[in-house]
């Protein structure tokens, strides 16, 4: 496995069914340094990490083939993405997973570009989730 | 619902009025197409739909091809009532594949489609953005093989498949309609300056849904329409001879019920006709005291007055009874606006509290209400036979009002078609002249099969209540306005 880079840009795997917003969130978040890759389902993202890590995860709860949940669940129980910050982005806040372990934050849609560039802030900021005894961002 | 479809597995929409015309849902197994313009009201009735159906512990999946945006969806859909989010995701899943239509062509998207529904153990499949899928085929063969593969899903694993489609973006020709087992079209247009909306079942594969328009609503509540009122109320003749056997019911003016020898029969259907104030409908509300004070039950239904202000106008003329019937729960009063109605609406709600009710006696208060809400005048006659039959059937005794243009004069016309037929008795108002006074006037014009008093009596409101008086024993042409002239019109319309 590749490291996840070379921690001048920090990455991160966006993850959403719906045709554009992807894309649109990739401009912006290239556009304030990240590195950043996209997946239009959980498997196609399960794919990509099976090759390399990213610092976030930023992802949608409801999409074919295999969900944001089940991609979460998969990822926590995987030694090598423990560093990994998730970011569920969801319309319906209650519709997000109800294991709090599964995420880092839920950005509720629509959301503008500032509430998105903190939260990854912030949670970027936060301790390494295996050193962590607090509550993590959320 | 015939034998013949009874018997067939369908998915009810749960949607009111809906199932009515569909004969009891969506025939299991099938695709149909639900078209029209943009704000038609497609996504919602197919949401609305989902989320009845995850409310009876189903699962729906909701497929999105270059449509609205789940976050907007959703947040349109909030405020309306059917919306748990509760059955998100668990019970209603979105997802939306026009990446992989993108990726793959239609094939791809059959897939998704396949693998989803097995994923989710889905009954109920929503493909929101049929034209993409159209747009995105090389062919029409292509396009009819995408058809052909849903048709396969559906039948192989029972489910109901809508495929919503903006009938603005599609071609004049629609080849898939020959292929799917349903159509529904929904429309959106303005009749007389008001916004309507209607679903028209165009096909049905195996059933024999409610052809025609029906109305439709889109509020908080979500989808609901109204099947035409004429298909569901009147459909059996109530027997005349019944009315004409029935018991009298008096309306407690001895002067009134002398002239009817007695009253109006049970059940019949009785005309106040005559110009405004003339007292048509105070006389009305007399005729349900009197049914109050004898232990029935009655409802008022009106268009123009409110249930507050016609108790103290009661009261005001020695009509207490109006207010005890309320307090006692043995009296309903209803108002309705009719330019915000909808006609179907406006009847089956007539119907239903006469039903919930089980009233005796109802006096509906300017019956041209109902015209006001229509959506076309041509069907007037045929939705008031349709009333006027249900409440027959009902064995509710129902006098109902109408106004005359003309105040006084030798003109006496019902500007009411399609009541006259089944209307036993008929009443008129009029205001006349008598010694430099305008008085009230009251003569029956018709009583069916019976022997009324013809004469013309002054009708006066007291506070001890209503009085009949034989003002005018040596005058002649009264109602006619004698040796007036008819007055121009004051609405022309």
């Amino acid at each position: 496995m590749t490291p996840p880079n070379d921690h001048t840009r920090p990455t991160i795997l966006i993850v959403d069914d719906e045709y554009g917003l992807g894309e649109m969130l990739r401009e912006l978040l290239v556009d304030v340094g990240y590195e950043v890759s996209l997946a239009i389902n959980g498997y196609r993202a399960l794919v990509q990490l099976q090759n390399r890590t990213f610092d976030v995860l930023l992802t949608d709860v409801m999409m074919p083939v295999m969900g944001g949940p089940e991609l979460a669940r998969a990822l926590r129980a995987d030694p090598r993405h423990q560093h990994l910050r998730i970011l569920f982005m969801t319309a319906l806040l209650s519709a997000g997973p109800s294991d709090e372990r599964l995420y880092d934050a839920i950005l509720e849609k629509p959301f503008t570009p500032e509430h998105l560039l903190a939260t990854l802030e912030a949670v970027r900021g936060l301790n390494p989730r295996h050193d962590s005894s607090e509550p993590s961002h959320r | 619902m015939s034998d013949r479809t009874r018997d067939i597995p369908r998915l009810a929409t749960g949607i009111d009025g809906l199932d009515t015309i569909l004969e009891g849902g969506l025939p299991n197994g099938g695709v149909y197409i639900v078209q029209g313009p943009p704000g038609a009201g497609k996504t919602i009735l197919a949401n609305h739909v989902c989320f009845n159906h995850a409310a009876a512990g189903q699962r729906a999946l909701y497929v999105t091809v270059l449509a609205e945006s789940h976050a907007r969806m959703l947040a349109h859909l909030r405020r309306m009532a059917f919306f748990d989010p509760g059955a998100v995701p668990d019970r209603v899943y979105y997802v939306g594949a026009f990446s992989a239509l993108e990726e793959g062509g239609l094939e791809a998207l059959t897939t998704l489609i396949r693998n989803e529904l097995h994923r989710l153990s889905a009954r109920l499949l929503v493909v929101d953005g049929l034209v993409s899928a159209r747009e995105s085929a090389r062919s029409d063969r292509e396009f009819n093989k995408f058809i052909h593969g849903l048709q396969l899903i559906a039948a192989s694993v029972g489910s109901v498949v809508l495929l919503l489609t903006n009938t603005q973006r599609m071609a004049a020709h629609f080849p898939e309609h020959t292929m799917v087992d349903g159509v529904l079209h929904l429309t959106d247009e303005l009749t007389n300056l008001r916004p309507l909306r209607h679903l028209q079942v165009l096909k049905l594969r195996g059933s024999a849904p409610v052809r025609g328009l029906h109305t439709v609503k889109i509020s908080d509540r979500g989808f609901e329409v109204r099947p035409r009122l004429e298909t569901r109320f009147g459909l059996t003749t109530f027997p005349e001879e019944a009315v004409a056997k029935g018991s009298k019911l008096a309306f407690g003016i001895p002067e009134f019920d002398a002239m009817l020898h007695g009253g109006v029969r049970a059940g019949s259907l009785t005309m106040l006709v005559g110009s405004s104030g003339s007292g048509k409908s105070l006389f009305g509300m007399q005729f349900l005291a009197d049914g109050i004070r004898h232990g029935e039950r009655a409802v008022y239904f009106g268009f123009y007055e409110r249930p507050d202000a016609m108790v103290a106008k009661c009261d005001r003329v020695g009509n207490g009874w109006i207010r005890k019937g309320v307090e006692q729960g043995s009296a309903v009063l209803l108002w309705r606006r009719p330019v915000e109605g909808i006609v179907d609406e406006l009847g089956e709600s007539l119907i239903a509290a006469v039903r919930r009710n089980k009233a005796t006696r109802l006096v509906i208060d300017g019956i041209n209400g109902f015209e006001l809400a229509a959506d076309f005048r041509e069907r007037m006659s045929d939705v008031y036979t349709a009333i006027a039959q249900e409440l027959e059937a009902l064995g509710v005794t129902t006098l109902y009002t109408v106004e005359m243009r003309s105040l006084y004069g030798p003109r006496v016309d019902v500007p009411i078609n399609g009541l006259s037929a089944a209307t036993q008795n008929i009443v008129l108002f009029r205001h006349v002249e008598h010694r430099a006074q305008l008085l009230r006037a009251l003569a029956i014009l018709k009583v069916r099969d019976s022997d009324y008093d013809p004469r013309v009596r002054e009708l006066r409101f007291t506070d001890e209540g209503i009085r009949l008086l034989d003002t005018f024993e040596n005058e002649s042409q009264l109602i006619v306005g004698g040796g007036f002239a008819e007055p121009v019109d004051p609405d022309p319309r």
